[in-house]
């Protein structure tokens, strides 16, 4: 399976290459890409860097495209294609059908992977976006147990990546609107979920307090941990209690299923974080390979070593991993 | 961690760091920071900070100071008027961050560093320190960087 791991910045997508990737995914400096945060992503000088990087130690180049155009920036989603296109890119990352359509019309050599934010769940939505734009990947998303995804594999007309690790939200991908109820941003129309710019922290007497566009997302006690100020993180008061109402901060971490995602023909496993820095990128990448290095060896006979897990959960946010949906044994 | 150690080399450093006077500092920090973001400065990149002050406190050698940008020239401040942010933690947690041993969202996950004011403004510049390029600094800088990250790792090594 091929490893494919994210890169927010120069060093993280050099770290990345060094530390074993198959392929790194990034984006540009706007809105049209999952992760538009200030100071994060590839001007053009950059991107050409890091893809003569990538190229020469043969690493392959994907480039997200994946939010969804919007009626006043369509000239926007369609530069960043041109350029995506001229600097040599191995793939696109799309979800918008408009990007897909206009790709594959202008580019059809260019080979498309729709994106988790496209949210397609089974083989016939894989058939729609295979048969109308050509795609030649999905990644599916993570709201899928593992039997729903060997039955999408099964079927599915186009290669398969899932996501292996990284901050886990609350698994509606593509389809969430959280973020903009609170902010009026959401990572589907400005790329960005919680902008930076409506959280606030604050450290009071009744512990660090995280607010988003001054609603109260959680406190936190001393010696807790904290997580993303997003509302699917916070807790709330619900019937004079208060927990995390809609899901817990925490990671998924899939090392364990290596051999059934194998075995189920999954082509790639994808590692999230555009957004951290490249220390942490290179902590993941380099137990991912090893891991991944191990199975190819072991296959049957593979377990995970305790001290990838301890590693992985060190820079989880939550410090807690969970399988996710993956495990979810009800249908 | 090595607490014997720490508990050896930490007040020596906090002592010399509270001894140099802060125009000392100053003059050392202003020499230095345009060197490490010349290309950032050159580009645009720190516009963010243009008039606008980010404070840096080291909470265990209780010092610090505020940084912000004059027609693109650094200028650095003592620490004790208002910042638009405020990033705190001690003195190993810089280390750390500097050296690019951990993550900063890991630290601040686990409450390690703390942020505060406008956070869009904090993400940017930590966004920056990320995207810094080491292979690119002047010999004595990436000395200087090599010889932190080597300290850090005996000290702090876990």
């Amino acid at each position: 399976m091929e490893l494919v791991c994210p890169a927010g910045s120069l060093p993280a997508l050099r770290v990345a290459v060094d530390s074993g990737a198959d392929a790194v995914y990034m984006g540009f400096k706007d809105d049209t890409n999952a992760r538009h945060f200030a100071g994060l992503n590839f001007n053009d000088r950059k991107a050409r860097q890091a893809l003569d990087y990538a190229i020469d130690r043969k690493v392959k180049v994907f480039v997200a495209i994946n939010t969804y155009a919007q009626p006043k920036g369509w000239k926007r989603w369609q530069e960043a294609v041109d350029r995506a296109y001229d600097l040599g890119v191995n793939a696109l990352i799309v979800a918008d059908m408009g990007v897909l359509e206009y790709t594959c019309n202008k580019y059809p050599d260019l080979a498309l992977h729709l994106s988790v934010q496209g949210s397609a769940t089974n083989h016939e939505a894989l058939k729609f976006y295979h048969q109308n734009f050509g795609i030649r990947r999905a990644v599916l998303p993570r709201v899928l147990s593992l039997a729903q995804v060997k039955l999408a594999a099964e079927k599915s007309p186009v290669d398969l990546e899932v996501f292996g690790f990284g901050s886990l939200c609350i698994m509606a991908e593509g389809r969430c609107y959280l973020s903009s109820y609170v902010t009026d941003e959401s990572p589907n129309t400005c790329g960005a979920c919680s902008p930076a710019k409506a959280v606030r922290w604050e450290e009071t007497d009744l512990g660090r307090e995280s607010r988003l566009n001054d609603v109260l997302i959680d406190r936190y006690q001393e010696g807790e941990n904290a997580g993303y100020p997003t509302l699917c993180k916070g807790r709330f008061k619900v019937d004079d209690h208060v927990y995390n109402a809609l899901e817990e901060p925490t990671s998924l971490n899939t090392i364990r299923l290596i051999p059934e995602l194998s075995a189920a023909g999954i082509k790639a496993i994808k590692l999230e974080g555009r957004q951290r820095s490249p220390a942490y990128v290179e902590q993941i990448v380099r137990v991912w390979r090893e891991a991944l290095d191990t199975y190819a060896v072991e296959r049957d006979n593979f377990t995970p070593r305790g001290e990838w897990l301890d590693s992985l959960s060190k820079v989880s946010e939550g410090t807690q991993t969970t399988l996710g949906a993956y495990s979810r044994p009800w249908q | 961690m090595n607490p014997l150690i720490q508990k050896f080399i930490e007040p020596v450093v906090s002592r010399s760091a509270q001894a140099c006077p802060f125009l000392i500092q100053k003059i050392a920090l202003e020499k230095m920071l345009p060197q490490v973001f010349a290309a950032e400065i050159e580009e645009g990149d720190l516009d963010c900070l243009e008039g606008r002050y980010l404070k840096v406190l080291v909470k265990d050698l209780n010092i610090g100071w505020s940084i912000t940008l004059r027609n693109s020239l650094v200028e650095v401040e003592r620490a004790d008027g208002d910042a638009d942010v405020t990033i705190s933690g001690d003195a190993r947690e810089f280390a750390l961050l500097v050296s690019r041993q951990e993550d900063p969202d890991t630290l601040f996950f686990q409450r390690r560093l703390t942020i505060e004011g406008d956070t869009e403004l904090g993400l940017e510049v930590k966004n920056i320190l990320d995207a810094l390029d080491h292979e690119n600094l002047p010999f004595p800088l990436k000395q200087l960087l090599e010889s932190v990250s080597q300290v850090s790792r005996f000290i702090y090594a876990t």
